[in-house]
């Protein structure tokens, strides 16, 4: 007895589940916000501006970016370092896709925050 | 082991890699605020990439708002939205060219106006009269200082 291939027209109706699932998957959320504690002033540097300090955090958030597990703020990353000036960028990267692929399967996923500028010290002006 | 064409597209959908970059426009100066300041303006702004997010489609970051808006307080705030994964959803899958989109919220403030009453100079306090004074003789480019 001969068995066709399943096509899209025939496939059965429990993988199409799974790949819109897995799909849905894949569309995690996540906001970042970019500021500054209050009462602070940092300025904004330009995009080739040299910067000394460069700091990095990992923000993991639930129910596929819904929910952040951590802050999501850069205000504390500026206060923490003491910079009077910044460049600010949230990235997505390859290696965040990876761990994501896995991840977002129980709904986490992650994103980083990086923050480049200087102190007071060696602000340019 | 055979991959199906509807999976392996699945797969290439999670490579979509992005980065939002706040920097101030050239020769501007825009400073940072908090979470809680009030603002005046507040633009939605949504950035394309192709490639599944490799290529910047039409490279527009925040600094474009700040410029053409002239903020000189910014916040910002990268967000996704159901929208946005409904956009995955159609430009990865059910039509996989590869189109990621995020969005983001500026916020921020434009300079205070010039106070009413204020004289602004038309030169630089340093700079000599332009005009001749009434009964003195023609004069042509003024002579070129000694060394």
């Amino acid at each position: 007895m001969a068995v066709a291939a399943a096509t899209p027209a025939n496939r059965p109706a429990p993988a199409r589940a799974v790949l819109l699932f897995l799909t849905l998957l894949t569309t995690g959320c996540g906001t970042v916000h970019f500021d500054v504690p209050e009462g602070a002033r940092v300025k904004l540097m330009e995009i080739d501006a040299p910067a000394s300090v460069r700091v990095e955090r990992t923000c993991w958030y639930a129910l596929w970016g819904a929910k952040p597990l951590g802050d999501n703020h850069t205000a504390s990353m500026i206060a923490e370092n003491h910079l009077a000036e910044v460049r600010l960028h949230n990235q997505y990267s390859a290696s965040d896709v990876i761990i994501n692929t896995f991840t977002s399967i129980v709904s986490f996923s992650r994103r980083r925050i990086i923050v480049e500028g200087n102190t007071a010290a060696g602000a340019t002006q | 082991m055979t991959i199906r064409p509807a999976w392996a597209l699945v797969l290439l959908s999670c490579t979509g890699c992005f980065s939002v970059d706040l920097y101030a426009p050239h020769g501007a100066n825009v400073y940072l605020i908090s979470a809680e300041k009030p603002v005046k303006v507040r633009r939605d702004l949504r950035t394309w990439y192709v490639v599944w997010g490799l290529v910047r489609l039409d490279n527009t970051m925040p600094d474009t708002v700040i410029a053409r808006e002239q903020l000189t307080e910014v916040r910002v705030i990268t967000v996704d939205t159901v929208p946005d994964a409904l956009l995955g959803i159609l430009y990865n899958v059910l039509i996989p060219i590869g189109l990621a989109n995020q969005a983001m919220t500026i916020e921020g403030n434009r300079a205070a106006p010039t106070p009413v009453g204020t004289t602004i100079p038309a030169n630089p306090p340093d700079t000599p009269p332009t005009r001749s004074p009434p009964g003195s003789p023609a004069t042509g480019p003024a002579p070129p200082p000694p060394d």
